[in-house]
């Protein structure tokens, strides 16, 4: 060691895997949190989710008035808190790891003490949380609550829309680690946002197509393509209808681990 | 050289990208507390080099070990007593110079925070960046984020600090502060580093290898070089029929190389020779009878650069 490390630093004591872990999800945290970063994103999915859900109890109470269905209120949840976040999750994760790839700061940080997969799970965490907060917890929370004080549905079950909103998150969930995974595949960020995109609507068309697809795909948890059949997974934990069927969650849990297995084996044989 | 002496060293360490050898069984020993200049030119294979002493790129074949660990299996080992400073070194936009550091710092170090504070300080002030500490580094200049490049490098005093291109992009006041911190550091680290800036490597250096299109050419002191060539260089200015002259001159067994260049009418040659006394004989005889008027004649003096071009022509032979 250096003759002149000062005796009272204490060295970092991580092992294995997780070398470098403690410092690179803080370093993402900050990047978060100690920016403004989340409450701009907070702001765009309350707009975005809050905003036109509220336009939708709004146009319900009207229509009600008038003696007629109003839209239909979960259906359009799905679409905005499934469809939407889907897209904005692709947009946000597309350069957390290509752009660092591209821009030379991936190089820089592996050239300290740190494994690539503390690397990859660093940026798996901290990005999931951080979208997860401002997209699913913090927009489901307001719309339990709006639902409950301004809509004709009233107040829900609460272990109800728990469990939906878990069904939402798991939902994003599979899109970040599907970006993220693109992102140690290909080198450019047109790549990575390409490839979620069409997968999404190959999923969405191809479900009338072929019906195997609907099992295996992450859409039914958010979004029914055939809305007047089939509800969602989280439309049927909202308002207590029976699941359709369970497959497309424990699928979509599947496919998430093996993405992140490949990110991880990925990026653990990627050269700077 | 004692192997236990040695910081870096590799073993027939090559590297291909595809067809391309960009570094072929390179067999580098780096001693102990020597600040070791890693020359040659573009491409030749000095930065991929680094690379794989770092573990971002892997060896076709071959390998190496720095503190006697393995470069490829103990490579986070080896990360946790290294510096290093990229060639173009890429930061987080968002971040001060001084979260930067303090960043670094906190991959070897978790704390105390007062100690980490104070460290990180003492490498502010090091490079001279007091007054842009805490600015984002979004607003850096090229010579601002090398200085930040050597701050970080630093920041864990590391018993190996690895330097690609150091002086790149600093003004001659700031070149001179790396050379002085270079200086500063081998009391207690070994210094490995490549440049172009051949007057800083005989300034600072002990020990300079020359790689060429990824093969090492030679590894010696800067002494040994200066003095070992072989090779003794005669200057001359001439007039006339510079080109019949050229290849007569150059077809002599005891002449090795020609440099020429043209200003104002007349040709100046750098005449490398291999035999000094058959130089001494003839090259004067030799040049008049080639038709040339010789207004200046003389023996140069060797300087690093003078060596470093010999070597790399000789090998492209």
């Amino acid at each position: 060691m250096s003759a002149n490390v000062s005796v009272p630093f204490k060295r970092v004591e991580e092992k294995g895997w997780r070398r470098g872990l403690g410092n690179l999800l803080q370093g993402e945290y900050s990047a978060w949190f100690k920016s403004s970063r989340w409450w701009k994103h907070l702001i765009l999915w309350f707009a975005i989710i809050n905003g036109m859900m509220g336009m939708m109890i709004y146009a319900t109470a009207q229509a009600a008035k008038d003696g007629n269905d109003g839209p239909p209120m979960f259906f359009m949840y799905g679409l905005f808190g499934g469809m939407f976040v889907a897209f904005g999750v692709m947009i946000i994760m597309q350069r957390v790891i290509v752009g660092e790839k591209r821009s030379g700061t991936a190089a820089w940080v592996l050239s300290k003490p740190v494994t690539r997969t503390a690397f990859v799970v660093s940026r798996l965490v901290v990005n999931s949380i951080a979208i997860l907060l401002t997209s699913v917890i913090v927009p489901g929370v307001i719309l339990y609550f709006s639902l409950g004080l301004f809509s004709s549905l009233g107040w829900l079950s609460r272990v109800g829309f728990a469990g939906a909103l878990l069904v939402v998150a798991l939902h994003t969930f599979y899109w970040i680690a599907l970006v993220l995974m693109m992102g140690t595949l290909f080198d450019s960020s047109s790549g990575v946002i390409a490839v979620p995109m069409a997968l999404y609507f190959a999923f969405w068309m191809g479900s009338g197509l072929i019906p195997g697809l609907i099992y295996i795909s992450p859409l039914l948890l958010t979004f029914s393509p055939d809305p007047d059949h089939i509800s969602s997974l989280a439309a049927s934990l909202m308002t207590g209808d029976p699941v359709f069927s369970w497959l497309p969650l424990i699928s979509t849990i599947v496919f998430c681990v093996i993405f992140i297995a490949v990110a991880i084996r990925r990026f653990n044989r990627q050269e700077f | 050289m004692n192997s236990n002496n040695l910081v870096i060293s590799t073993e027939n360490l090559s590297r291909s990208f595809g067809e391309v050898h960009a570094l072929k069984s390179l067999n580098l020993r780096v001693p102990q507390k020597s600040i070791f200049a890693f020359l040659g030119p573009n491409g030749a294979g000095k930065t991929t080099t680094i690379k794989l002493l770092l573990g971002l790129l892997k060896p076709t074949s071959g390998g190496g070990k720095i503190f006697g660990k393995d470069i490829v299996h103990d490579s986070v080992d080896i990360r946790a007593n290294i510096g290093y400073l990229p060639q173009d070194p890429r930061f987080y936009e968002h971040m001060t110079a001084r979260q930067t550091l303090e960043y670094t710092a906190r991959f070897f170090y978790a704390g105390p925070q007062a100690e980490i504070d104070k460290r990180v300080n003492e490498m502010i002030e090091l490079v001279g960046l007091e007054g842009k500490a805490d600015r984002p580094i979004k607003g850096f200049s090229g010579g601002e984020r090398q200085r930040l490049g050597i701050a970080q490098a630093e920041v864990n005093h590391p018993d190996l600090l690895i330097l690609d291109e150091p002086a790149a992009n600093l003004d001659p006041q700031g070149r001179r502060d790396v050379l002085d911190v270079m200086s500063r550091i081998r009391k207690y680290a070994t210094i490995f580093y490549c440049t172009h800036i051949l007057d800083d490597v005989q300034r600072v250096s002990d020990q300079v290898a020359i790689v060429n299109q990824g093969e090492l050419v030679t590894q010696a002191s800067i002494e040994e070089l200066l003095a070992g060539t072989g090779d003794v260089i005669y200057s001359v200015t001439v007039r006339g029929d510079t080109q019949s002259a050229y290849t007569q001159v150059n077809r002599q067994p005891w002449i090795s190389g020609i440099q020429a260049s043209q200003e104002g009418g007349q040709t100046y040659w750098q005449v490398s020779v291999t035999d000094e006394a058959a130089a001494e004989d003839q090259l004067m005889g030799l040049l008049v009878s080639s038709g040339l008027k010789v207004s200046n004649f003389g023996r140069k003096a060797q300087n690093l650069e003078d060596v470093f071009i010999n070597i790399i022509e000789r090998s492209q032979k």
